[in-house]
């Protein structure tokens, strides 16, 4: 009964789970059971004993979920993979967290990812690196590394991710799995651990698009504890191109093929090729103000980490700033218990934005963010999506690129465009190429996340992939 | 040259400024006055209190300056021990920031005017209380009772010359804040200061922290003092900063060494810009009342004589009234004014502290009608049936004149004008006169009734 | 532009350990001058700030929190104050 438990998605486990023929506990201890045995791929930083939710009513009642390790569960610690949180317990729920509860969801446990959400392959955690299930020598992506892995190896039904330059989505593609990042404010970030707050947001990994939309569904809304967190729709004249009897047209953008290794691109353009054949309208854009993108994204996550890190200090949690010292020196005491890649980014951001520097690099990555955005609203007139691979390249192995940080950051640029933008985007796995998946990345236009996620389920289902970990 | 950085608590909120924390911290036993935004936890988010704006607002067209059309927040980077996020949320000019309002002016008592650079909100820090005084204790305990409540910062041109100026310059204004309905003299603490002072020679020197008028004072006396000695002695004054240390009444040197400090100002992208519109502005401006140097001012602006103007000024309630009567109509602005502080002030007096808060359109009717017709005791009846909060219709205050009693009271008071004044010039005479105080009457009724009265006056 | 990993530190707190400075000021480097292009990028004279959207809309109500669950979060209270190192 086990496997039959594992192999449901979220949707069909909800409908049984509410129809009578599956019980919670039976179903949490199913995948509480899987986790255990399945240490060695790392998911999890903390998995957690079953306790009942008593929403029986609730829309999702019964449904275990896992949560990335940034998002704030009360009572729950919440590390963020990082030795400065290492013991941190939440007295609060983030809103996302609160929603889910609310719905009838039981937390399986909080999972690994890249420390502070800084990285793009799950191996920069203080708890390890996380392991691909299709491949364990091999990197999940990043920085949800411990959701996607735990979705992609059936260790949870679904989970939560977050994205602040593909971190939801870079991991979906290299693991077959669904990973859908929502609108800006579309889901509130309320106890969402800050790494870079004007580009991240909480969103989804899952088995299938209509997974992504069900738990989508539930966290969506306005907060009143996040100002930048809305319920608005478009209105109509704003809503851009209008389905028409199911014709959809897709924008490629082959300026960025440069960066594609070949086995990606074999596989999208298989992809695009079927997609054509099935009526799928394509154009190829040229948009100038891409050059520049990926730079402009690592200005401003720097420059914002650096704020969003400083209340690391030691003084109220974390590594005990020595009250006998003097202040400066214990708190970069305390401060020594950073990753080197956090170390790196918050002092590449403090000297970003210092004084004769901030003009030179924070305010120009502001204009090049602009004016892409407002270039991409604009093309999104004429498209229904905008279509590119997700990652550049196949999972590597992990070490491989330890001394070449450089070529791990150029694997952002398919992905951070749309937090530049803060238009929605979803990853869905397009092909498997020497065993390992490939994912196909669609971009909408701000505020349409429902309908990019149909336009997304569509998609999935004329490109048929099947597959899992065979783990 | 001395300069002040002036930090208000906007006492008149009864939450803090980006989270639901109550205001009411003073007293309170240490960390209980608490929640995950004002001690910075992981995940937490800043929101608006909006009323702040209006608050600050308030603050700012009280000090003559000019509000900006939005409002946006930056972060400023430090570390320290009553900082929880170890930065602050609060506003910049610089770097494509906008302060809440700009380019004041407060005018001092010997006529001089100091400038007003610029007025921004942002949030206090925590406290910290050192076990056994600031010298003896090894460590700090932080108290977060006080973090994130609301403060306007006000930044002057150094256009001080001497201490005194400074002392009274935060004096009115403590006073102006008062009268506004930020009462900050109730509040310890509530309002505190930083002062840049430099003499021919020196650089600029900063004092932190001083608490209030007299002992701004104190400390820029003692700092002269200081900083000339050393002039004298041939030693040049560095730039610094140092602290006001009250009870042994010097300043201490605080962060000597220090350079320029390195804020690294970045815009809040959890706060989205305040947009200011000029309704917003000018409703507050009606509602505010202004101290009474400026009640006065724009009573005599709008033409008020001396006395009523002086009654006007000295009574905010009647002043509201004024504003929002004359607010849209500003053409017999004098006259509605001189009613206002005289019949009106008068019907006032008969009831016990009514709260005036009927409708103004209504009120405005019964004084321009008044204005009209001149009929005193119809408008003095309307009057106190609109202070007690009774509708008036308007046929009560509406023309229906007694022309008998009018031609009586015309000619009582113009008796000494017409002596010399014969047959029909006489009559031309006393039916301009009634005219001018009540245009609206039949002419031809009133020029035989007229015609009737003269000939029995013989 | 000069690079100067010491002020950088001082100034945002994290200090390195020497085989720590070796491999974090090589990869910042690596990443400054790559990052180092948008320097010439042309923009308008007045800065451009991005607002985010949404609007602030809390009312002034005053709400408690239990700040007992706060304090259980944190380390090392004294008398419900929180101890920590103090400036020079």
């Amino acid at each position: 009964m086990s496997s039959g438990i594992i192999s449901k998605g979220a949707r069909q486990l909800v409908d049984e789970l509410q129809g009578g023929s599956l019980e919670a506990s039976k179903v949490f201890e199913t995948y509480r059971k899987r986790i255990n045995e399945l240490t060695k791929l790392n998911a999890f930083i903390t998995s957690l004993e079953y306790k009942p939710n008593a929403r029986k009513e609730g829309s999702l009642y019964g449904l275990p979920l896992a949560i990335k390790d940034n998002i704030s569960t009360e009572g729950i610690r919440t590390t963020c993979a990082s030795l400065m949180l290492k013991d941190y317990m939440p007295p609060y729920d983030a809103t996302a967290v609160a929603k889910l509860k609310a719905a009838g969801v039981s937390i399986l446990g909080k999972t690994n990812m890249d420390e502070f959400g800084m990285g793009s392959s799950g191996e920069n955690s203080a708890f390890g690196p996380t392991r691909n299930p299709w491949d364990i020598e091999r990197v999940p992506g990043g920085s949800s590394s411990g959701s996607a892995v735990a979705v992609s190896a059936r260790l949870s039904p679904a989970a939560l991710g977050t994205d602040t330059g593909g971190s939801i989505r870079a991991p979906a593609s290299f693991t077959g799995t669904v990973g859908f990042k929502p609108s800006y404010g579309y889901v509130s970030r309320y106890g969402l651990i800050a790494y870079a707050n004007s580009l991240e947001q909480i969103g989804v990994i899952a088995r299938t698009v209509d997974d992504a939309a069900l738990i989508f569904g539930v966290i969506r809304g306005k907060d009143r504890f996040d100002s930048t967190s809305t319920d608005a729709k478009p209105v109509s004249s704003n809503t851009g191109r209008l389905f028409s009897g199911g014709h959809f047209k897709g924008a490629l953008l082959p300026q960025l093929s440069d960066l594609v290794s070949k086995d990606v691109r074999e596989a999208f353009d298989s992809s695009v090729a079927k997609l054509d054949s099935e009526g799928i309208e394509f154009a190829e854009e040229r948009v100038e103000e891409l050059e520049l993108a990926l730079k402009s994204y690592y200005v401003v996550a720097c420059c914002e980490a650096t704020t969003n890190l400083a209340r690391y200090d030691g003084v109220r949690y974390g590594p005990v700033a020595d009250p006998s010292r003097d202040w400066k020196s214990a708190i970069s005491e305390s401060r020594t218990m950073f990753g080197k890649e956090v170390k790196a980014r918050i002092m590449l951001g403090s000297y970003m934005l210092s004084s004769g520097y901030y003009e030179e690099y924070y305010l120009k990555a502001l204009y090049i963010r602009r004016n892409l955005k407002l270039r991409l609203l604009k093309l999104s007139e004429s498209y229904d999506f905008i279509y590119t691979p997700t990652m550049p390249v196949l999972p590597w192995k992990i070490g491989e690129m330890i001394d070449d940080p450089l070529q791990v950051y150029l694997s952002d640029a398919l992905t951070v465009i749309a937090n530049l933008t803060g238009a929605p985007a979803i990853s869905i796995p397009i092909a498997l190429k020497k065993g390992l998946p490939v994912g196909g990345q669609l971009q909408g236009r701000y505020g349409l996340d429902d309908r990019l996620l149909e336009l997304a389920a569509t998609i999935s289902g004329l490109l048929k992939f099947r597959g899992e970990p065979s783990i | 040259m001395i300069g002040l950085e002036v930090h208000v608590q906007m006492v008149s909120l009864k939450s803090k400024l980006f989270c639901a924390c109550p205001t009411d911290y003073r007293g309170k036993p240490p960390n209980t006055n608490i929640c995950p935004i004002c001690t910075g936890l992981p995940g937490a988010l800043p929101v608006l209190n909006i009323k702040a704006v209006e608050e600050g607002l308030k603050i700012a067209l009280a000090l003559h300056a000019e509000p900006s059309t939005a409002s946006y927040f930056f972060r400023k980077s430090y570390f320290y021990p009553d900082l929880p996020k170890n930065f602050q949320i609060t506003q910049y000019d610089k770097a494509g920031g906008v302060p809440l309002a700009h380019d004041g002016h407060y005018t001092l008592k010997n006529g001089k005017t100091i400038r007003i650079e610029r007025i921004h909100m942002e949030e206090d820090p925590g406290r910290i209380y050192y076990e056994g005084g600031r010298g003896e204790s090894r460590f700090s305990l932080v108290d977060y009772n006080r973090s994130g409540i609301a403060l306007v910062e006000i930044v002057t041109s150094p256009d001080f010359t001497e201490p005194e100026e400074a002392r009274e310059f935060l004096e009115l204004l403590q006073k102006n804040l008062d009268e506004i309905g930020i009462n900050v003299s109730e509040y310890e603490g509530s309002v505190r200061c930083d002062a840049n002072i430099s003499y021919a020679g020196g650089e600029r020197v900063e004092v932190k922290n001083i608490s209030g008028a007299t002992e701004v004072e104190k400390a820029l006396r003692y700092e002269s003092v200081r900083q000339r000695n050393m002039a004298t002695r041939g030693v040049k004054v560095r730039r610094e900063t140092r602290s006001w240390d009250e009870r042994r009444r010097i300043t201490i040197s605080s962060r000597s060494k220090e350079v320029e400090a390195e804020y690294r100002y970045m815009p809040e992208e959890d706060l989205p810009p305040v947009s200011l519109n000029q309704t917003i502005i000018k409703n507050i401006a009606l509602n505010m009342r202004g101290s009474f140097e400026d009640r006065y001012r724009v009573c005599s602006k709008y033409g008020v004589g001396e006395e009523a103007a002086k009654r006007l000024a000295g009574d905010p309630a009647l002043y509201t009234l004024f504003m929002s009567i004359t607010g849209a109509n500003e053409m017999d602005a004098s006259r509605v004014g001189n009613v206002l502080a005289n019949e009106f002030a008068f019907v006032v007096k008969k009831h016990n502290n009514p709260s005036l808060s009927g409708d103004t359109s209504s009120l405005e009717n019964i004084i321009r009608a008044y204005i009209r017709n001149g009929d005193r005791s119809r408008f003095i009846s309307a009057a106190h049936s609109w202070v007690s909060g009774i509708p008036v219709r308007a046929e009560e205050y509406k023309p229906k004149v007694d022309i008998d009693t009018l031609i009586d009271e015309t000619l009582e008071k113009e008796m000494k004008n017409i002596g010399n004044l014969e047959g029909k010039r006489r009559l031309d005479y006393l039916m301009g006169q009634i005219l001018k105080v009540s245009s609206q009457l039949n002419r031809k009724e009133l020029y035989i009734k007229l015609q009737k009265k003269l000939e029995g006056l013989g | 532009m000069k690079f100067d990993a010491d002020e950088i530190s001082n100034m945002s707190l994290i200090t390195l350990n020497r085989s720590e400075k070796k491999e974090i000021v090589k990869r910042l480097n690596a990443l400054k001058s790559y990052l180092d292009a948008i320097n010439s990028v042309e923009t308008p004279s007045s800065p451009i700030i991005l607002a985010p959207e949404g609007i602030n809309e809390r009312a002034d109500e005053p709400i408690a929190f239990d700040s007992d669950k706060i304090l259980a979060s944190f380390h090392t209270i004294k008398n419900r104050y929180i101890k920590a190192p103090r400036t020079l």
